[in-house]
């Protein structure tokens, strides 16, 4: 199987596809009512350091993943169990976001399709395309992204000619504390879900840069958000926007220019589906690749149709509905703080260690 | 909903399993069937309206367990 | 390889036998003359001229190869054997070889050259004396062009390669003989301008037809079948052409051509997605009308697979979507309808796909007839006999007069056409949108000889657009495709030095 690889721009977009993918319709949290922007800016530097780490471990072991990295630094029963821990992580988020795809589509429109076969739908294509390879995947977001790109600047654009500015007061009503709450969930939902990408971005062509798809990965992911954020603020103000579990769809739905065109929420969901569908596939590749590591075997690609199946029928019970799924996300941001922030600080640590004193030893030898 | 999850189950099994099974790697096999059959299970359970305990209150109350909620 | 043909009955010095041999080979074919004649001052000099009639030029056969053997004297000496003689100093042909290999002799024969047996030798000559009738070269009905060269291929290979030779005269133009197909013996040219071609593409192609044994070869079809790279999707990977101007445009882009004899349908690869968007108008005419045709196409290809799918979506799941005027006189039109869109679309793509096929099958005088069938019986009277609704039928007759835009792209965009419709009676526009993920999933993913399908439209290369979703001027076009022509970039020696520069 000859070696596998995408360019840093593929790599670029979709790590961006991948932080807009789910936050784009279920929009970030409201816990700074009015001030949620400033929350969005306040987590993109948060994750600023915490994704440059990630970035590192990528750098530090040019070539190779993070499950990997893992079994060179901690030997093999050790690295097994965390790469397992990895696994877990891939795999539930993939889960997370095949369910919020079929509750999506579910409460807009397709109230009749049941969700099982919506989230076959997306499942097969996931698997499709990351048997295919990596390569697949990573050309494909790169033409996905120019349509998004397209769609979002239009949208927010129109947003802006909707915006009611006296939305955005009273500014810190509630004090600095909410903000930081907020931002600390935009940081952990979508920003640091990129640990993922420590598995995807070792395909990067020899001699690109992964602090530089992580670093404009996260700005222009994360303007994005911001603009996506301060147009649902906008445009909705915020006791409406705290009653919708998809306020980025209500605040497109009431746009309108002229008579003629009109409802453009249905772009809203085509973008909604291009990027699940780029994080579903990355999600897949991941827990894939990890079980493929984690039992010694080289083509993960074998894999992936059982891991798919077994995706959807998680998904299918993981929430006993969606009011659950709204309310995990406050559980999400403690459950996520081992994968996003101890285990990357732990590898990174050790990594780091290992490679200095083997080094060293290698000096030594000389 | 039970047939069309056992129609896509038996699809799969037809056109992605069956050239792995030639494949003749025993590993990938065991490890292919039982994530699939996990799977198939557990989609058959629901199919028939049982409640299966999801692993996210299982989490919470982990969370909740170490007192930071 | 032929049956009966040991170690025993072979070649031998004897006239007679080796008639004999000949005559039980080809026996039952009475298409096969056997002349036998001597000369006038030597009649124990006895020869036989055997040819396949109806292939060979009698002229040739009367005056360059009989006559000068009949009327002049032979000398013979001990040095030089008479079958030397022959061939150097008595037949006037430009091309004449000795052999002794049974298989060149019967290969000769079928071919329509002329096999010369003399008593005593146990070598053969052959002398070319090959015509047969072949087409005038007229213009392919299939690739019409308003501007530019009007010539197509014919079904003789040598014919076809002498119109590429007299539009590329270099001496890197390299032409490969090879022949396939054990029964058809069909000879092939791969045809490639020697730097600009892609080294590792032509060894591929070369293991490719290396492993093809059918044994009959009557179309380009018959190996693009073979030599495809995803042989099961709907879209090519090997392209086809019956224009020499063309094929000359595809070699100078560093492209490989096969030209197969008995066909004017030419090979050319690697293929890539957007080719089916370019025609060879587009570079006859003036880069604004053809870059603003090439984007219709491109909408219209869009069109042609998505338009019944996408209007099942709006009315069946999203009518919100739809302005109200105009949902208003949709659903009017719709009243009186029985069957559901989904029905009415899938019947109707039916019959105008039957009509178009009936319009290809049928003699051309039929045409008008057909035409007024579908255009008032079918169309007129079917509205106002409320079995279908009008909008329905605008949708699926646009679909298909766009789809006309593309005649290599139609069996491919009427099966995405149903699979997207199906699609979107599922699941509405989203189940359209999966669909076309999934196209475009498998576009991503086919090769054509290495060569990633899509490219260059997944790269976004400033460079490697100018000739695809616009045709920029010819000034403009400095390099060639990266994708394909990577070993000699510069189309253009203007003397730019920033050029060269760029290209480090």
């Amino acid at each position: 199987m000859p070696k596998e690889f995408i360019t840093e721009r593929q790599g670029l977009n979709m790590m961006v596809l991948f932080i807009i993918g789910s936050t784009l319709v279920v929009g970030v949290t409201d816990a700074a009512k009015q001030d949620s922007w400033l929350s969005v800016i306040l987590a993109i530097i948060m994750a600023l350091p915490m994704l440059m780490l990630y970035a590192r471990i990528v750098h530090l072991f040019p070539g190779q993943d993070i499950f990997m990295v893992i079994h060179r630094v901690f030997g093999r029963i050790v690295g097994k169990v965390l790469s397992l821990f990895f696994v877990w992580y891939a795999f539930h988020l993939g889960v997370l976001v095949i369910r919020n795809f079929s509750e999506f589509l579910s409460e807009i429109s397709l109230t009749e399709t049941p969700q099982y076969l919506i989230q076959l739908v997306v499942v097969i294509l996931g698997v499709w395309m990351v048997k295919g390879s990596i390569e697949v995947l990573g050309r494909w977001t790169s033409f996905v992204f120019n349509i998004v790109l397209v769609i979002i600047i239009g949208i927010c654009l129109m947003a802006f000619t909707e915006t009611n500015f006296a939305n955005f007061t009273p500014m810190l009503y509630g004090g600095f504390r909410p903000v930081i709450d907020g931002a600390y969930s935009i940081f952990s939902f979508p920003l640091a879900e990129t640990i993922i990408f420590t598995a995807v971005l070792s395909f990067l062509k020899p001699g690109a840069n992964s602090y530089k798809v992580y670093n404009r990965g996260l700005w222009i992911g994360g303007g994005i958000l911001l603009a996506i954020t301060l147009g649902n603020i906008g445009v909705l103000g915020y006791p409406f926007l705290s009653t919708q579990y998809y306020p980025s769809y209500i605040t497109v739905s009431l746009i309108d220019l002229g008579t003629f065109f009109r409802r453009f929420e249905i772009l809203v969901a085509v973008v909604f589906l291009l990027c699940g569908l780029v994080k579903v596939s990355i999600c897949l590749f991941c827990t894939a690749n990890g079980l493929a590591k984690i039992f010694n075997t080289h083509d993960y690609r074998v894999l992936l149709a059982p891991v798919a199946l077994l995706n959807v029928s998680l998904a299918l019970f993981i929430y006993p509905s969606m009011q659950a799924m709204f309310e995990w996300v406050n559980v999400y941001r403690y459950y996520a703080i081992p994968f996003q922030i101890l285990l990357p600080l732990l590898i990174w640590i050790c990594a780091e260690a290992k490679l200095r004193l083997s080094k060293t030893g290698a000096i030594e030898k000389d | 909903m039970i047939l069309i999850m056992t129609l896509v189950y038996g699809l799969f099994l037809l056109l992605d399993f069956i050239p792995i099974y030639r494949g003749k790697n025993r590993k990938i096999t065991w490890l292919y069937l039982s994530l699939f059959i996990l799977s198939y299970s557990m989609t058959v359970l629901i199919g028939f309206g049982v409640n299966l305990p999801s692993p996210a209150p299982l989490i919470k109350s982990i969370i909740t367990s170490l007192g930071i909620f | 390889m032929y049956k009966g043909f040991s170690e025993e009955n072979n070649w031998t010095e004897s006239l007679q036998q080796n008639e004999a041999l000949l005559r039980e080979l080809f026996k039952n074919d009475d298409t096969i003359i056997y002349r036998h004649f001597e000369n006038q001052f030597n009649s124990d000099l006895k020869f036989a001229a055997i040819f396949s009639s109806g292939i060979v030029n009698n002229e040739i056969i009367n005056e360059n190869i009989i006559l000068p053997i009949v009327a002049n004297n032979i000398r013979l000496t001990d040095k030089v054997k008479l079958i030397d003689v022959l061939k150097n100093q008595i037949i006037i042909s430009n091309d004449i070889t000795k052999t002794r290999e049974l298989d060149n002799i019967i290969q000769a024969i079928l071919n329509g050259n002329t096999v010369l047996l003399h008593d005593g030798a146990s070598e053969a000559l052959i002398i070319n004396s090959k015509d047969w009738p072949t087409r005038v070269i007229s213009e392919p009905e299939n690739e019409k062009g308003s501007l530019g060269p009007r010539e197509g291929f014919t079904e003789s290979l040598l014919i076809n390669l002498a119109m590429v030779k007299r539009k590329l005269k270099t001496h890197e133009l390299k032409f490969k003989f090879r022949v396939l197909g054990s029964r058809s013996q069909t000879k092939i040219c791969i045809c490639y301008i020697e730097g600009l071609a892609n080294e590792a593409i032509l060894a591929e192609l070369e293991t490719r037809l290396d492993k093809i044994h059918l044994d009959g070869i009557l179309d380009a079809n018959y190996i693009v079948e073979f030599i495809k790279d995803a042989p099961l999707s709907l879209f090519k990977t090997v392209g086809n052409t019956e224009r020499p101007d063309v094929v000359a445009g595809k070699l100078l882009e560093g492209r490989i051509a096969l030209i197969l004899d008995g066909t004017p349908v030419a090979i050319t690869l690697p293929y890539l997605f957007v080719e089916y968007f370019q025609t060879n108008d587009d570079y006859y005419n003036s880069f604004f009308i053809a870059s603003i045709t090439r984007i219709i196409r491109l909408f219209s290809f869009i069109l042609t697979i998505s338009a019944p799918a996408v209007f099942l979506a709006l009315t069946a799941f999203h009518q919100e979507i739809i302005p109200e005027p105009l949902l208003l006189s949709i659903s009017l039109s719709r009243q009186r309808v029985p069957f559901p869109t989904i029905i009415e679309a899938l019947i109707l793509g039916l019959v105008f796909e039957s009509m178009r096929e009936a319009g290809v099958r049928a003699s051309s005088n039929i045409g008008t007839s057909l035409s007024i069938v579908g255009a008032l019986i079918l169309g007129q009277a079917a509205v106002d006999a409320h079995f279908f609704s009008a909008p329905m039928l605008i949708i699926v007759g646009f679909t298909v007069v766009a789809g006309l835009m593309f005649p290599k792209l139609s069996g491919a965009s009427m099966i995405l056409r149903l699979i997207l419709l199906f699609f979107a009676a599922l699941m509405g526009i989203y189940g359209y949108i999966f669909a076309l993920s999934g196209l475009f999933i498998h576009l991503f993913q086919i090769r054509s000889f290495g060569v990633p399908y899509m490219s260059p439209l997944n790269s976004l290369n400033f460079q490697d657009l100018k000739d695809t979703i616009i045709r920029a001027p010819w000034w403009y076009m400095e390099y060639r495709p990266k994708f394909i022509g990577a070993l000699n970039r510069i189309r253009q020696s203007n003397g730019d030095r920033k050029l060269e520069k760029k290209l480090r």
